[in-house]
């Protein structure tokens, strides 16, 4: 695999903005991309070049160069004795490193995940890397970029212009899966943006249990994190996702998460996110089929200076359908978080049902929260409800433990790690331990 | 002085044979409480409230409603809503001004009345922490040890599974504190009203951990409404509060008399003071 020098110093040079249509083109031959996903990332590109940029998206991508797209197209796998070395940094058993190899980011000649995705092969299940999988499969065609559209906003135009690797998983009718599939997605060069894109199938009456992971081997002085999760939650199947996120140094976490809920379907999308410099999330859940069922869920924990802004949506669709969002978030030091829930029975939603709840912590006197939670019906007969509380620590709690021998901490720690069980108990059997053991990893380390 | 649990028995075998006695050989816990005033804001709630617990014995703390026990209690603890003057000394150190927590790992336990429900705290945890923290125990011994305890006042193991106070009952929340207070191996134990909302048959559990606790050498105030305990329990005083002052320090006759006239009865034995 050759790449020319001269395109490699003329993209390394420049900044996105003087991207022109041309590189998008070559870029998208280098990888030898079929020509439906050349069409996608020119859309994108028109899109971004005809539109006004966006304050809150524009100025983290402006500082972002070439590089990005070409270091994607150079490395879309990281090297397993690299991920040794990376999950050494952060901590993280190998035994454990070789479940998350799974992922595919992460190519392997480890036995036991070949036993693994063999056994996957023999179900019909398809996993491998995106970049492979839009040249290997037709199915991808039908999916890819319809949730996430290269024309929505500025934020799904870029991704979709600069996406480079991610996994992509399809689980065959009445396949059931309940041991999660673990993925990571490491930023691995300074001054990166990631943008993988995650795309999953869950075709009718299968059950998929998703683990994704992000985080950075290294402290970093720049990077932005535009990955996007396409899920697709066919009739009667079940898909859930948790998604975890914890950065190192000044990484923007501006996710792209799209879910949609055919008939009888749960899809659920939970995510547990610690530091990042900002977060901006706006995942959202279409319930399209009746009797679907969205479920969001978040735990967050956001300390020092960290900005984040979460407004997640679920879109009730379909008659009988239903929506349930959980927020539970702890804020201290000078973080600021705003939360702005919603959910939206449109007109057709008959019999719809939807509850929001929204609570927050916060730690400290700097620390600030701004929660709306919001309810829309475009139906007569839909029920939602929500209820919110933004709060501190009990001083009765607190003292409770003390009376025990805790000291304010212990004791301020414990009530923390409490605040976020309603959410950890609701999780899935299986995702509900590793979840609660890397909250409590994290709680500890800080 | 620290004492540990071989020579405590052995102290208590030797208090037993010398009850009465007016000159010690051995010292054991003590909790001296001089001139004791808890205030909330401005509000004076207890007035010079002085006691002296000691010896491994039973006093019991009596009082209508409203006369400021739990405040006493709190106040003691150290929570930041009481401001506490006079000298709270735990065997001849004066802990008033200690951290809450601090306090505890003096040896001064408290059971409170209304424990608060801690959201998403499940028990087993809690307990097992407390219970690394006061005894010297690896973690396997921890477990059981905690079973054990459980057993002693009444409680399934099961509970241990449960998230704190949020799925107890008003009975189990008193149960599980004299168990936090058993774990804790206090030279103090202060029980605010261990007896309230448990169920008749529970009575003579309670009073039992009662004895259990007497018997590791922990010294007890007991702050109860509950006559039917001293069909169990003999205290050695009993300390009448009414509206925030210790009207009264008595031996445990008054007992059958406050349990057939109320509290007027106190006014009768000042006279005849």
């Amino acid at each position: 695999m050759v790449i020319e020098s001269r395109n490699l110093t003329l993209m390394t040079d420049e900044v996105l903005k003087d991207l022109k249509e041309s590189d998008i083109v070559e870029f998208s031959r280098l990888r030898k991309e079929p020509k439906w996903v050349l069409e996608r990332r020119l859309n994108a590109y028109r899109y971004l070049k005809s539109t006004r940029p966006d304050p809150q998206i524009d100025p983290f991508l402006e500082r972002l160069a070439y590089r990005t797209i070409i270091e994607g197209y150079l490395a879309p796998v990281i090297d397993f004795n690299d991920a040794v070395k990376y999950a050494e940094k952060i901590g993280m058993p190998k035994e454990e490193l070789e479940m998350l190899a799974s992922g595919l980011s992460v190519t392997s000649d480890n036995r036991l995940l070949k036993a693994y995705l063999k056994f996957m092969e023999s179900k019909g299940i398809k996993f491998s890397s995106m970049d492979e999988a839009v040249k290997k499969y037709d199915i991808i065609k039908d999916y890819m970029f319809k949730l996430v559209t290269p024309v929505q906003n500025r934020k799904f135009a870029y991704h979709v212009m600069l996406w480079s690797g991610g996994p992509f998983l399809y689980m065959p009718k009445g396949v059931r899966l309940p041991q999660p599939i673990y993925s990571i997605f490491t930023l691995g060069l300074e001054g990166l943006s990631q943008t993988e894109h995650t795309l999953i199938i869950a075709d009718e009456r299968s059950l998929v249990n998703w683990i994704e992971g992000c985080v950075t081997p290294f402290k970093m002085n720049y990077g932005v994190h535009l990955g996007a999760l396409e899920g697709f939650a066919l009739k009667k199947s079940s898909l859930r996702i948790v998604s975890i996120s914890n950065w190192y140094g000044n990484v923007h976490h501006l996710p792209i998460k799209r879910l949609m809920a055919f008939e009888r379907a749960t899809a659920e999308l939970s995510t547990v996110g610690f530091w990042a410099k900002s977060i901006r999330i706006a995942p959202q859940i279409d319930v399209v089929g009746r009797f679907g069922k969205g479920v969001m869920q978040n735990i967050g924990f956001y300390t020092k200076d960290q900005r984040v802004h979460a407004s997640p949506k679920v879109k009730l669709i379909a008659e009988d359908s239903k929506a349930m969002v959980l927020n539970r978030t702890v804020v201290m030091d000078e973080a600021t978080e705003e939360f702005r829930g919603l959910i939206d029975a449109k007109k057709g939603a008959r019999n719809a049902s939807g509850f929001m709840s929204c609570n927050t912590l916060i730690l400290g006197d700097r620390a600030r929260s701004i929660t709306v939670p919001g309810l829309h019906s475009e139906e007569k007969e839909v029920d939602l409800s929500h209820e919110a509380s933004v709060g501190r620590v009990d001083y009765e709690k607190l003292f409770y433990l003390e009376l025990a021998g805790f000291t304010e901490e212990e004791a301020t720690w414990m009530l923390v790690s409490g605040f976020f069980e309603p959410v950890l108990s609701k999780l899935p059997g299986a995702l509900k331990e590793e979840v609660r053991s890397i909250v409590s990893l994290a709680l500890k380390a800080h | 002085m620290t004492t540990n649990s071989i020579s405590k028995k052995y102290m208590l075998f030797y208090i037993n044979s010398v009850k009465d006695m007016n000159a010690w050989a051995f010292e054991l816990p003590e909790l001296k409480l001089e001139n004791v005033s808890a205030y909330l804001g401005d509000k004076q709630i207890v007035k010079n409230f002085s006691a002296r617990i000691s010896d491994g014995e039973l006093h019991v703390l009596m009082g209508p409603n409203g006369s400021g026990k739990t405040t006493l209690v709190k106040a003691i603890a150290g929570h930041r809503a009481y401001r506490l003057e006079g000298k709270v000394l735990l065997d001849n150190e004066n802990i008033s001004n200690l951290e809450t927590n601090k306090k505890a790992l003096k040896g001064l336990a408290i059971a409170l009345q209304e424990p608060p429900s801690l959201e998403g705290v499940r028990v087993g945890e809690v307990l097992i922490k407390i219970a690394k923290k006061f005894r010297r125990l690896n973690d396997m011994e921890v477990s059981k040890f905690v079973k054990d305890v459980l057993n002693v006042v009444g409680l399934d193991s099961d509970v241990l599974s449960k998230y704190y106070m949020a799925e107890f009952s008003g009975g189990e929340k008193r149960k599980l504190e004299l168990a936090k207070v058993l774990i804790m191996n206090p030279k103090v134990a202060i029980l605010d009203e261990p007896d309230s909302g448990v169920d008749i048959d529970s009575i003579p559990r309670i009073a039992s951990t009662v004895s259990k606790l007497l018997s590791a050498g922990s010294s007890v105030l007991l702050i109860t409404h509950q006559f039917s305990l001293f069909d169990y329990l003999r205290p050695k005083r009993v300390h009448i509060m009414i509206s925030g002052e210790k009207v009264l320090e008595s031996s445990p006759d008054i007992i059958d008399e406050l349990e057939k006239e109320g509290y007027k009865v106190v006014k009768k034995y000042g006279d005849r003071k």
